[in-house]
Order: structure tokens, then sequence, then C-alpha cells
């Protein structure tokens, strides 16, 4: 194996292990739910053995927090799914809008610790790439941690999907522009390697206060 | 008397069951989604036990932890999560925190740990209250 080729893999590896941690976390919280209502109900048959008196209104709300909650773990278990699936194609046909909104999804509580969500902005027609769909998820989170991480003090941070003449790009609006200031510090070595492998350049507009996927 | 709790996590439906639960242990128990609102609340009111999730908005565990020691260090903080690694769990009580229990736990062995930390509490309040005596007793050349 190639330097490189280790590199990208180590770097595939970390992203996957990344995500895979913030959905564990997920499920972990919708089975502490459901193993509190399981509780709740054992305190309740302990409440009717002492002769007290069972509310129904009670036992529907817990059964409705069940289903809630199964119905949560349905859906995180599905995005995760999606996610292992992610790299099952080394090329294909991939909205680039629709990686954007499945990356907020599958990372929102780690989007949620960076402070207020970024608002996404996509085009009702969807602009397709041909590419690795794993690795544009890789380089879209990583920017997407990038740009909360250097958001303008009072400024919505906004993640533009959009396509310019034959152009798709990606903008991440709303930063800082001491962030902008030097180019060499913005893109990390991790960000520069999968933009080569995908054949994104990777730009910063100081004056804007953005930087910008262009994809080939 | 009561052991007093502050239960923090941004789970709504985790945080009113749990609730639920320890009172019905005689607990008595505050209950907040955010670090922030929790160091608020520890600001102006004195728990036994702190119970917060480590993987929060705005503040992450160890930073509420840290901040909490910093404010109250006499306070008890009990780790809750569904992201366990030992090197968190070293972090944590490197950091100050009295325990690390993973999500979903068992009540009774939380409440366990609460009565412990209801007791270490009251050990450390009252070396700080003999502390201050001495002090005082210095001062005045005794």
């Amino acid at each position: 194996m190639t330097d490189d080729s280790q590199a990208m893999a180590f770097e595939g590896v970390r992203f996957f292990g990344e995500m895979s941690a913030s959905i564990s976390h997920e499920i972990k919280n919708v089975l502490a739910i459901i193993n509190e209502n399981a509780g709740l109900l054992q305190d309740m048959v302990m409440m009717i053995e002492k002769g007290l008196p069972l509310s129904p209104e009670r036992l529907s709300q817990l059964s409705q927090s069940i289903v809630r909650q199964v119905k949560r773990g349905d859906r995180i278990v599905k995005d995760m799914n999606r996610f292992a699936h992610s790299a099952d194609h080394p090329s294909e046909a991939v909205d680039i809008g629709d990686v954007i909104h499945f990356i907020s999804v599958l990372a929102a509580r780690l989007i949620a610790m960076k402070g207020k969500p970024p608002k996404i902005e996509v085009s009702a027609n969807p602009i397709t790439v041909v590419t690795n769909r794993f690795f544009l998820e890789d380089l879209v989170w990583t920017c997407m941690c990038r740009a909360m991480d250097a958001r303008a003090p009072k400024q919505t941070l906004c993640i533009v999907a959009e396509k310019t003449g034959n152009a798709p790009r990606i903008r991440f609006c709303g930063l800082a522009r001491d962030f902008l200031a030097s180019e060499a510090a913005l893109f990390s070595p991790q960000e520069r390697m999968v933009a080569g492998l995908l054949g994104i350049q990777l730009k910063a507009d100081k004056d804007k206060g953005e930087f910008v996927l262009i994809f080939p | 008397m009561k052991e007093r709790v502050l239960l923090v996590d941004d789970e709504v439906e985790f945080l009113e069951i749990m609730a639920e639960r320890m009172r019905a242990r005689d607990m008595e128990v505050t209950t907040s989604t955010s670090a922030t609102e929790a160091l608020s609340l520890i600001a102006a009111e004195s728990y036994d036990a702190v119970i917060m999730d480590f993987m929060m908005p705005e503040m992450d565990g160890i930073q509420a932890l840290k901040a909490i020691k910093e404010k109250r260090p006499e306070m008890q903080i009990i780790l809750l999560t569904g992201h366990a690694t030992v090197q968190k769990g070293v972090e944590a009580m490197k950091a100050g925190a009295m325990d690390f229990v993973e999500k979903p736990a068992d009540l009774d062995v939380l409440t366990t740990k609460i009565k412990k930390a209801h007791h270490q509490k009251a050990v450390i309040v009252q070396k700080q209250s003999q502390d201050k005596v001495i002090e005082m007793l210095r001062k005045f050349g005794m």
C-alpha cells in the first residue's frame, strides 16, 4: 500500500468511526428512555401490589413513549444502514444536496454540540455528480465542522448546494474573516487529500466570508 | 434528610421519567435540559449530586463538570452517558467526577451512588466548616 492510499484508508476509518460513535450514542439514548419506561412500569406494578390506584392515562403515555422511541430507533438504524452502504461503490451518481441533508441528519447530535445548526439551501432540482459517495460525505462533514468552528459572530452559517454554469459547487457562508485570512491553514491535510481524490477544488473567499468546494 | 439531585440531559423524555422514578424514591429532583442552565441552577441552589450526560448541546460534559467543580467543589458529579470509553471515564474522574455510569442505567445502582454522593458532600461541607473555624481561631492567635 502506498503512503497516499494508506492515508486515505486511515481517513476513511476515522470518519466511519466518528459517525458510528455518534450513532451509537443516539441508539443508547433511545434504549435509555425505553429502559426508564420499563422501570416506571415496574414501579407501577409495585404500587398496585401495595393497593395504590393505577392511572390508565399514565399507562397510555408510557406506551406512546415506547412507540415513539422504537420509531426513532428504527430511523437511526435505517440511517446507519444507509451510511454503511455509502462505501459500496468506488464511483456513482450522487445528488450533492442529498449528501448535505443526510450528513446533517446523521451527525445531528455532533452538530448540536457545536451550537446553532447551519442553514441548508439546496435547489429543488437534484445536482448530480459522479463521485465516491463515502469520501464526499467525509469531505462535507469535515468542512461542515470547520465552518461551524469558524462562523462569524451574529451571522447564520449557511451551506449552499448550487450549480454555476456546468460546475456544481458547495458554498459554506457566514464565516469569520480572520479564519479565512490564511488559505494554508484553512484546509487540513486530510481535507486536501480527500478533495484531491475526488477532483474537488477548495477555494476560500475572504471578502465574501465563505469557502467553496468546486466539483470537476 | 432527602437527597437533592440535579438531573441534566437534553433528552426531555428521559429526564421526565427518570425524575419521576427518583421522586418516587423520596429524592428531591430538579431537572435541566442544558449545561448552561444547570450552571445557573447550581449558582443559586445546593445539590448533593449532579447527574449529567456527557454529550450535550452548547457545552460538553467535561467542560460542564470543570465549571461546576470550580463553582461548587463540594457537589458530587455523576456522568451518565451512552458514549462510554475508558479514556473518557479516566478524563472525567481526573476532572473531578465522583462516578461514571453508562446508559441505559439501573436506577438501583444509581440510587446507591446518589446516597454515596450525599454522604461525601456532607463530609466535605463539614470539613469546610471546620477549616473556617480553624482559620478564625488562627486569626485571633489561638
